[in-house]
């Protein structure tokens, strides 16, 4: 039986949350989480409320900030941005997570000999 | 963790409240714009809200997980705890003021004691670079003395000895100097000579004006200059600015005031604060009883200190090695006989002074010491009130403690609580104690200040007594809140969990409770022990003349000018003519019962010429020079002397004829001067020869009984009272002395005003009473006793609530019991009985356990103790007597009154409550 969804690996959803401030700018975490499932297209089985805890990661570490702001519809919401720390960060483990993919389909593609 | 996030973490903990909500409301916002997604979508509102949340996820769950991530949890639960403490205290507020209170005492008064040592014998002086000065003292036929003549320090200071000297006037010739400003006649004020390098070497820089300096000390009686101290100028002018050129009045003579010292400046002298300092070659304006130090010097009289300040590396020895020969040629000769008894050769000694010289230090350092150590039992005692109270409430709580435990609570988690609630409860003890502290510091030294001159000190706390005080607070938590935390979380889940409802019935905490009362009982006895040893010694030195009218006796020094030179032809008789007018004056006041003089004071013996002692008599005028002869001191008095100070007297008194100048020799003897001289004799009639220049042979008409009113301390001495013609001392000074028929405060005017109208050259001194003079001798057994006796009652009350606390805790332990005994018809006698047990167990405990402990206490205090007990040692059996009968007192009506409240137990309403 192959699950239609995977748990989110650790220290994935950092990464996902860091691309999606990049590409999106400022968000509020209900859009982040929405552009995460969109861009997971189902692949992935998110709790939306578990980015919280992530947010609070990035913003503790200083690679993302945060600020109230108002939502499309008028709600007040917390909108969340990237700092240069975190572009810099995202960089460094979008380069790292890239090796570790090409290196893990290397090793699962080439039967050992 | 970065250091960043750490930083964030930890300011989190603290804003946990605002974090929190701000959390909420961005779920909140979360879950409102996914549910209105889903309804985009075609759900029901109901659905789409379900959706919303299904889509989160577990939203506490989410919320912990952040909260975590968020602060840091140690500190979180700190914050709750101080929180927890903070509420348990306030809904609980009599616990709260009882445990702060006795804490806050205990710890106040041993940082009030500890404030006191520091500033006597610990603290710098305020100078410049204090470790390197000296006190310059000389040693003489093997007895070390700070005072020099004037010549001496000249040729002293002339000599290059790699260190400098400055010189001021020492504290053995008081200057008290009556002061007026714009003609008005003030109260009396403190001054000092200095040379005029005293301030340059000392490094003080002055606050207003200029200090003394070389130039204003060259020429006798040339320099009418003064600079104020800070107090004075505060007291007096009010921080004027402008004082420089302004004119003081002092002694008759009137000084320029040139300058202000800083206000952290006191002198050198710990204790001893002048008001103004002048110029050393003032001296003879403003100390006219002794004469011109300066010009005619005395070699007797030796006046004037030396401070030293080494230059850099020259060693005390060197310099001293250097200083020694030139004092050996300004010293007068020793006998050799005397020197070869005596054997050491003159020498000069540099001790430090970095923490200045001070009296007071030998004279109440010992005392200070045992205090602290009186006030650190009494803190201790406190702390096993706190550590049962505790107990107590520790007992109160199991229920809760058994149900969070049986709940997962961890035993270290519940543990740091009760912690916090005693480091919280320390805290605030601390903090009282601080504030406590600084006004009881002032007290104390009021108190001691009722000798002489009031004591000064710098008594703003520096940094030894704050760590002192966050120390003794600490320690006391850490003593009181031990056992309490080690009893408050052994607790048996299961044998526990069935009374949570009821009261706990298992008496845990009971023995160790038990074992600090003991303690406590213990500790207050050695304490009442320690107090009942100095009031006895101050009972003793007080109250041997058995006078109980002390306080309508009126002591006035009098010295009208000359009074120093009765030698001088004719002296003798103006100053009589001066003293019988003023007799006379204040005698016709209204509310004067008698008056009369005597040249000896409390506290200020003045051995007057000796008189050979005559056993029996026989000793003829020649025999009379024997040196091994014992002898008596020689007082002169006037008649109505013993009738005003109360003394007992059998014979005859002076008349008007014995006073004359050409009356034959009469004398007055004490009981001590019989015992020796006519043992099992009338002395009424016989002689005794005086041994000095004029030799007498006097007849003596009365026998006075002994007096020890001039020195309370030393065993009585043979007295031999001899009219003011007739005494052979050569000094002139009178001390006046009143009895009162009322109240002093209201007649002390009219005496001032009756001494002001016989003679207005006569200063205006102090007038006390007698009481006050002996207190003043006595100021340091007083504070011991005083302070001691307050203290071993306060121990004591503390120990009484302690047992009627544990009594009353057993009382209701075993309400049930009791309750069951007395409806199976028990008597309430039994009852009774059964709680007097429980407190005659504590009691004797403690007692048997104090024994011990008081022999320790004795052995290891035994050479203070001799130091500051009089006419009785460590192990007086009344004072053993008294403290355990005081302790068994107390004890009674501590059990009583819980016996009370047992015996009071309705077997209906106890055993309904089950």
């Amino acid at each position: 039986m192959s699950p239609p969804s995977a748990e989110v690996p650790y220290g994935a959803l950092d990464l996902m949350v860091l691309k999606t401030l990049d590409a999106m700018g400022p968000q509020h975490g209900y859009g982040i989480a929405r552009r995460i499932e969109q861009m997971a297209e189902g692949m992935l089985a998110l709790n939306q409320g578990t980015i919280y805890p992530a947010l609070l990661r990035l913003e503790q570490k200083g690679w993302i900030e945060s600020d109230w702001g108002t939502s499309e519809n008028n709600r007040r919401a917390r909108f969340y941005s990237i700092t240069r720390a975190g572009r810099k960060q995202l960089a460094l483990e979008a380069d790292l997570w890239s090796r570790t993919v090409a290196m893990m389909s290397r090793m699962l593609g080439e039967p050992s000999s | 963790m970065t250091l960043r996030s750490a930083l964030k973490r930890i300011q989190a903990s603290f804003t946990r409240r605002s974090l929190d909500a701000s959390l909420d409301e961005e779920v909140r916002a979360h879950l409102e714009m996914l549910a209105a997604d889903h309804q985009c979508r075609g759900l029901t509102p109901e659905a789409a809200g379900l959706a919303a949340r299904r889509d989160f996820g577990g939203i506490e769950q989410i919320k912990d997980a952040y909260r975590d991530a968020r602060g840091v949890s140690a500190i979180e639960h700190i914050l709750r705890d101080l929180a927890y403490a903070g509420r348990g205290l306030r809904k609980s507020p009599g616990f709260a003021v009882a445990v702060v209170v006795t804490l806050a005492l205990g710890i106040g008064a041993n940082t009030a004691v500890f404030t006191l040592i520091d500033a006597i014998s610990w603290r710098n002086l305020s100078v410049q670079d204090p470790e390197s000065l000296s006190l310059v003292s000389r040693i003489r036929l093997g007895r070390s003395e700070t005072g020099f003549t004037f010549p001496q320090t000249r040729a002293l200071r002339a000599v290059d000895a790699g260190v400098r000297l400055a010189a001021y006037s020492s504290s053995a010739f008081p200057l008290r100097l009556t002061a007026s400003v714009d003609g008005n006649l003030e109260p009396p004020i403190n001054g000092q000579l200095v040379s005029g390098n005293y301030f340059d070497l000392l490094g003080v820089v002055p606050q207003a004006g200029r200090l003394i300096r070389a130039d204003d000390d060259r020429v006798p009686e040339g320099h009418p200059v003064a600079v104020l101290s800070d107090a004075y100028w505060r007291r007096r002018f009010g921080r004027d600015p402008a004082i420089a050129g302004k004119r003081l009045l002092l002694s008759g003579r009137a000084f320029d005031i040139i300058g202000v010292t800083p206000p952290e400046f006191f002198g050198v002298e710990v204790g001893l604060s002048p008001d103004v300092f002048l110029p050393m070659m003032m001296q003879a304006s403003v100390m006219p009883v002794v004469g011109d130090l300066i010009v005619k010097p005395n070699v007797n009289r030796t006046w004037v200190q030396l401070l030293a300040r080494l230059e850099p590396g020259v060693s005390r020895e060197r310099a001293s090695s250097l200083l020694e020969p030139v004092y050996r040629e300004n010293v007068p000769q020793v006998p050799p006989a005397l020197r070869a008894r005596s054997g050491a050769e003159d020498r000069i000694v540099f001790t430090p002074a970095a923490t200045g010289i001070s009296d007071l230090r030998a004279h109440f350092s010992t005392s200070l010491f045992i205090l602290l150590g009186i006030v650190g039992i009494v803190l201790l005692i406190g702390c096993a009130n706190t550590a049962n109270l505790l107990l107590a409430r520790a007992a109160a709580r199991r229920p809760e403690m058994t149900l969070r435990l049986a709940l997962g609570a961890g035993r270290a988690r519940l543990m740091q609580q009760v912690l916090i609630e005693g480091l919280v409860i320390g805290a605030l003890g601390g903090l009282g104690g601080f504030a406590l502290a600084t006004v009881l510091t002032r007290v104390l030294v009021l108190y001691a200040s009722a000798g002489r001159v009031p004591i000064a000190l710098d008594l703003t706390p520096d940094l030894r007594v704050l760590a002192f005080t966050i120390a003794t607070s600490f320690l006391c938590t850490v003593v009181f809140v031990f056992v309490p935390a080690i009893r408050a979380v052994r607790v048996e889940v299961t044998a526990a969990i069935g009374s949570v409802n009821g009261t706990a019935r298992t008496l845990g905490g009971v023995s160790s409770a038990r074992l600090l009362v003991v303690t406590q009982v213990a500790l207050s006895l050695v304490l009442l022990v320690g107090a009942g040893l100095f009031v006895q010694t101050l009972i003793n030195l007080t109250t041997t003349d058995h006078d109980v009218s002390r306080d309508r006796v009126l002591v006035v020094r009098v010295e009208p000018s000359g009074s120093n030179q009765r030698g001088a032809p004719g002296m003798p008789e103006r100053l009589h003519h001066i003293y019988t007018a003023l007799m006379a004056r204040v005698g016709s006041t209204p509310g004067v019962r008698s008056v009369s003089m005597g040249n000896v004071s409390p506290g200020k013996p003045e051995s007057g010429a000796a008189v050979a002692i005559t056993p029996g008599g026989t000793v003829g005028m020649q025999d009379a020079r024997s040196v091994d002869r014992p002898s008596a001191s020689m007082q002169a008095i006037y008649r109505g002397y013993f009738a005003t100070l109360g003394i007992g007297l059998r014979g005859r008194d002076f008349t008007e004829a014995d006073q004359r100048l050409d009356a034959p020799p009469v004398c007055i003897v004490n009981e001590a001067f019989v015992r020796i001289a006519f043992p099992d004799q009338d002395p009424i009639g016989k002689t005794c020869i005086s041994v000095g220049a004029p030799r007498r042979a006097y007849m003596i008409v009365g026998v006075a009984d002994d007096s020890r009113y001039s020195n309370p301390r030393a065993p009585v001495q043979p007295v031999v009272y001899t009219p003011f013609f007739q005494s052979n001392t050569g000094r002139g000074q009178m001390i006046l002395y009143v009895r009162l028929d009322g109240d002093p405060r209201a007649i002390v005017p009219a005496v001032r005003d009756a001494i002001w109208e016989a003679d207005n050259s006569v200063p205006q001194y102090e007038v006390r009473t007698l009481a006050e003079e002996v207190d003043g001798v006595v100021v340091r057994e007083r504070l011991l006793a005083t302070v001691s006796m307050a203290f071993s009652l306060l121990a004591l009350l503390l120990t009484a609530i302690g047992l009627h606390g544990l009594l009353s805790y057993l009382v209701l332990q075993r309400k049930r019991e009791l309750a069951i005994r007395v409806a199976l018809g028990a008597r309430r006698s039994g009852v009774i009985a059964l709680v007097a047990r429980e407190a005659v167990v504590l009691v004797g405990l403690g007692a048997i356990a104090a024994v011990p402990l008081m022999l320790v206490f004795a052995r290891v205090s035994v050479q203070f103790l001799s130091d500051v007990l009089f006419g009785l040692t460590v192990d007086d059996g009344v004072t053993f007597a008294a403290a355990i009968s005081a302790l068994i007192l107390v004890g009674g009506v501590a059990a009583s009154l819980a016996a009370t409240r047992a015996s009071s137990v309705d077997p209906m309403v106890a055993l309904r409550a089950e």
